[in-house]
């Protein structure tokens, strides 16, 4: 057996994050359940006028909780909150697309 | 998800170069320092992110308790090893982070370093036939909590490889498979769960190893067979290693 060896290594990984944006808080043992149900994937297939949940920008690739329609087109968002923000004021988040 | 939290979708791209210095002393003990260097790169709705830097230095050491070898009456040689070790994980890599930020988890996770002392055991299991070998190892990784109060959760990982060695010349080439099964426990802020953090991964390997003297150099591409990580929220899609060793 040789004394001494150096390897060196590299190792790249590469994943997709949908990350928890919720601050930790004391006395809680979970903080935000995950929203994963079949309605989930029936939302998928539908089309929707906007690639994007208009409301926090996240591609609608990554997963759909509820959805709004608006002068005719339907839009899709990644949680309830998300959607009620957009009904607010539809036209500046469209604006802002 | 609303519009004024950060970080709502990201792509993430993890790079760690490790330079192990390794020393066998005697035929029962192995002593290894690994040195990582981290690059992560991020792409988030909130623009790129880049965190490079020296991570937390590794010393483990390892006790081999076993080393038969024997030839049976058809003429098969079989060799056998088992190896087990502990080491320590020191706070060498940066953790800047604030513990009142709602994007606490995902920014904890593009860190360089835990800024905690976490504690390793090991074990690895080795067997040849002829040129058949089975690699087996398994290890545990407990972790200690931060200034911030902050514990990235406890680890268990496990793999076992099959290989088979080609002898040409002065060449071995050793192409292998093998699984890689690993799982984390929630991390830990102030004593308390935080939600959607750790999951398992269970992946697929395949890769190839040539050795030419006292060189060594192989690569492997793991790919994920089941994953559940942060509540379903982070998919691994791809994970690939490579590396040199010189000995001497």
């Amino acid at each position: 057996m040789n004394k001494f060896f150096v390897t060196v290594i590299v190792v790249a990984a590469f994943s997709c994050n949908q990350p928890a944006t919720v601050a930790p808080e004391k006395k809680m043992e979970t903080i935000m359940a995950p929203v994963k149900d079949s309605t989930i994937n029936s939302l998928a297939k539908l089309e929707y006028a906007s690639k994007k949940d208009l409301s926090c920008g996240m591609p609608i690739s990554a997963g759909l909780s509820d959805t709004a329609t608006y002068k005719g087109k339907l839009y899709g968002f990644c949680s309830a909150e998300c959607k009620a923000d957009f009904l607010k004021d539809p036209e500046a988040h469209l604006a802002a697309k | 998800m609303m519009a004024d939290n950060p970080s709502q979708f990201s792509h993430d791209y993890y790079k760690t170069m490790e330079l192990w210095a390794g020393w066998n002393i005697g035929k029962k003990w192995q002593l290894i320092a690994i040195l990582p260097y981290n690059y992560i790169h991020q792409v988030s709705d909130d623009g790129v992110t880049n965190n490079n830097g020296i991570g937390d230095i590794a010393l483990m050491a390892n006790y081999k308790v076993f080393d038969k070898n024997t030839t049976s009456g058809n003429g098969s040689a079989v060799a056998q090893q088992l190896w087990l070790g502990a080491g320590i994980k020191v706070p060498t890599g940066k953790f800047n982070v604030d513990a009142t930020d709602p994007a606490l988890v995902a920014i904890a996770n593009t860190q360089t370093g835990s800024a905690s002392t976490d504690f390793m055991l090991n074990a690895m299991y080795n067997v040849r036939i002829n040129n058949f070998g089975i690699n087996t190892g398994a290890s545990y990784k407990m972790n200690t909590a931060n200034n911030d109060k902050y514990i990235f959760g406890n680890k268990f990982s496990a793999n076992s490889f099959v290989s088979y060695a080609i002898n040409r010349g002065k060449t071995t080439v050793v192409p292998n498979a093998g699984i890689l099964f690993e799982t984390t426990a929630a991390n830990k802020l102030d004593k308390q769960n935080i939600a959607q953090t750790g999951g398992h991964l269970l992946a697929a390997a395949a890769g190839l190893e040539l050795s030419l003297n006292k060189v060594t150099i192989g690569a492997n591409v793991q790919l994920p067979v089941n994953q559940s990580f942060s509540a379903g929220q982070t998919d691994l899609k791809v994970k690939g290693m490579a590396h040199i060793t010189f000995s001497f």
